[in-house]
C-alpha cells in the first residue's frame, strides 16, 4: 500500500525518497533475496510503500501520475540494484495497468487499478501461441471471450505485504 | 576504456531522458523511442563487457557497485 506521505511528495522529494530507498534498502537486500530465491515480502511491502506500483497511473486510480521523465528518473536510481527488484513492479506498472487503463471496460478498470497502483494486485501479460517467438504481433489466434479477469485474479497478491 | 564508457553512458542516459520528455506530448515518436532503447541497451552491454575485460569476473558478479557521481 503506497504510504500517504508519498502522495503528497513533490518529485524532487519523490526522486530523493527512491535515491535513498536504493541505497539503503534495495542494494544492502541484495544478498538476501538472492539466499531466499525472492524478494522478500517485507521488502516488496516497502517497494509497496515507496509507491514504486503507482509510477505510471492517474491520481483517480491511486497512482502518483508521473510524467514520462518523471518515471524514467526514478528508474535510473533503482536500478542501480539488481534488476529483479524491477522486475517484480514492472509489468503491473507498464504493460498491464497501461493496457488496462488504455482499453479496459469501466468495470475492468474498477475492479483492478487502484490494487495494480498500490502493489495489492501484480500482474503479467501472457500472450503466446506455438511459434509465436518474442514478436508480440506474431500470434494469429483472437479470444472470442474475454479471459483478463481469470489470469488476473489467479496473480493476486497475499494481504501480507500490501 | 574507463573513460569511453563515463562518456557513452552520459551520452545514453541524456538521450533517454530527452525521449522521456518527448513523451510527454500527446503524439509520441516511436522510431525516436526505439532508437534510445537501441542505444541505451548496446551502450550497456558494451560496458559490461568492459567492465569483464577490465575485473574479469569480479566485473559482473561480484558484490561490488557502479559509483555514479552525477
Amino acid at each position: 500500500m503506497t504510504s500517504p506521505d508519498i502522495l503528497e511528495m513533490d518529485f524532487d522529494s519523490y526522486l530523493e525518497t527512491i535515491r535513498r530507498f536504493t541505497d539503503e534498502e534495495l542494494i544492502p537486500g541484495e544478498a538476501a533475496m538472492v539466499e531466499a530465491g525472492d524478494v522478500p515480502p517485507a521488502l516488496m511491502a516497502r517497494i509497496a510503500e515507496n509507491g514504486l506500483f503507482g509510477i505510471t497511473l492517474p491520481r483517480e486510480w491511486g497512482g502518483l501520475d508521473w510524467s514520462m521523465e518523471q518515471q524514467v528518473r526514478p528508474t535510473l536510481e533503482f536500478t542501480r540494484a539488481s534488476p529483479v527488484y524491477r522486475s517484480r513492479f514492472s509489468t503491473t506498472i507498464g504493460l498491464c495497468s497501461q493496457i488496462l487503463h488504455d482499453h479496459g471496460t469501466d468495470a475492468q478498470k474498477e475492479t483492478y487499478l487502484r490494487d495494480m497502483a498500490t502493489g495489492r494486485c501484480v500482474t503479467s501479460f501472457a500472450l503466446t501461441e506455438p511459434g509465436a517467438g518474442s514478436v508480440s504481433r506474431s500470434p494469429g489466434s483472437a479470444s472470442s471471450r474475454p479471459c483478463w479477469a481469470e489470469a488476473v485474479q489467479s496473480w493476486r497478491q497475499p494481504e501480507h505485504w500490501s | 576504456m574507463l573513460g569511453r564508457s563515463r562518456a557513452e553512458l552520459e551520452a545514453a542516459r541524456a538521450l533517454v531522458l530527452n525521449r522521456a520528455r518527448e513523451g510527454n506530448a500527446s503524439s509520441i515518436p516511436w522510431p525516436r523511442i526505439a532508437a534510445a532503447k537501441l542505444v541505451a541497451t548496446e551502450t550497456g552491454k558494451e560496458t559490461a563487457d568492459r567492465a569483464l575485460q577490465i575485473l574479469g569476473g569480479e566485473g559482473i558478479v561480484g558484490d561490488g557497485h557502479p559509483i555514479f557521481d552525477s
